[in-house]
């Protein structure tokens, strides 16, 4: 909208808009914006709206929006079978060794361990770098310059371990994470489908612990 | 994950139409919780 709005963009000749995260955009607080992009573009440009996964209330959006549109199912499964799902059992207290441990066990590979609260993700870095792991930490809370520093650490390897919140769970696409630990469990399968989806991205295999 | 938590794996196994499997970190290694029983 930004772009829009200070003429960087020039949308007269845009022919084609695509929604990403279509489920997450067409929700209530984004959807204004999203309105207002597609205004700003020509009658005849194309929509696209992209999801792993369909609720009703963006169903109902997207009815407004494109009244017209054509529904494609790949219909691959929603988790890819590439992926093995393992979980461990401990108090909640030991959760920060028991995941130090774990990422002494598991096999080397970039690994993302997601939790609910900024709070959460700072202390896990903390304790986890107090033990020599090279760790960073990317959540709603921190400042753009830290997140950005956070993605360019996890995707040069100078960190081996990312604890995120669900902002990093849609979108990012980080070469070689072999591992996704949901420290803190979704309570949500759709949220759990798109944890896992950061792991064998075109890759052969992922594992997910916890 | 906790004892409270485990609740979810089936949630999940049944959504998603996947197998989770409980493991154990036994000396460094993570090994299937069923082998660490019979240990």
């Amino acid at each position: 909208m930004r772009l829009i709005a200070n003429r960087k963009l020039k949308t007269p000749a845009i022919g084609c808009v695509v929604i990403d995260e279509a489920d997450r955009l067409l929700l209530d607080e984004s959807l204004p914006d999203v309105r207002a992009i597609i205004r700003a573009t020509p009658a005849g440009r194309q929509l696209v709206f992209a999801s792993a996964t369909e609720q009703p209330e963006t169903a109902a959006a997207i009815a407004t929006l494109a009244p017209d549109l054509i529904m494609l199912r790949t219909g691959a499964a929603p988790v890819s079978e590439n992926i093995e799902h393992r979980y461990l059992v401990c108090e909640e207290r030991d959760k920060p060794d028991v995941l130090r441990k774990l990422l002494h066990a598991l096999p080397p590979g970039r690994a993302m361990v997601f939790v609910h609260r900024n709070e959460t993700a700072e202390m896990v870095a903390a304790k986890l770098a107090h033990h020599q792991i090279a760790v960073a930490s990317l959540h709603a809370a921190a400042d753009k310059r830290d997140r950005k520093q956070a993605m360019e650490d996890i995707r040069s390897g100078r960190v081996r371990v990312l604890i995120t919140s669900d902002v990093a769970a849609r979108g990012l696409d980080i070469a070689g994470v072999a591992n996704i630990v949901n420290f803190d469990v979704p309570t949500q399968s759709k949220a759990y489908l798109h944890r896992v989806g950061r792991t064998a991205r075109a890759e052969p295999r992922g594992g997910r612990r916890r | 994950m906790t004892a409270d938590e485990v609740r979810l794996v089936s949630r999940f196994e049944n959504a998603l139409g996947i197998v989770m499997h409980r493991v154990r970190l036994r000396e460094g290694r993570v090994i299937a919780a069923e082998a660490a029983s019979l240990a």
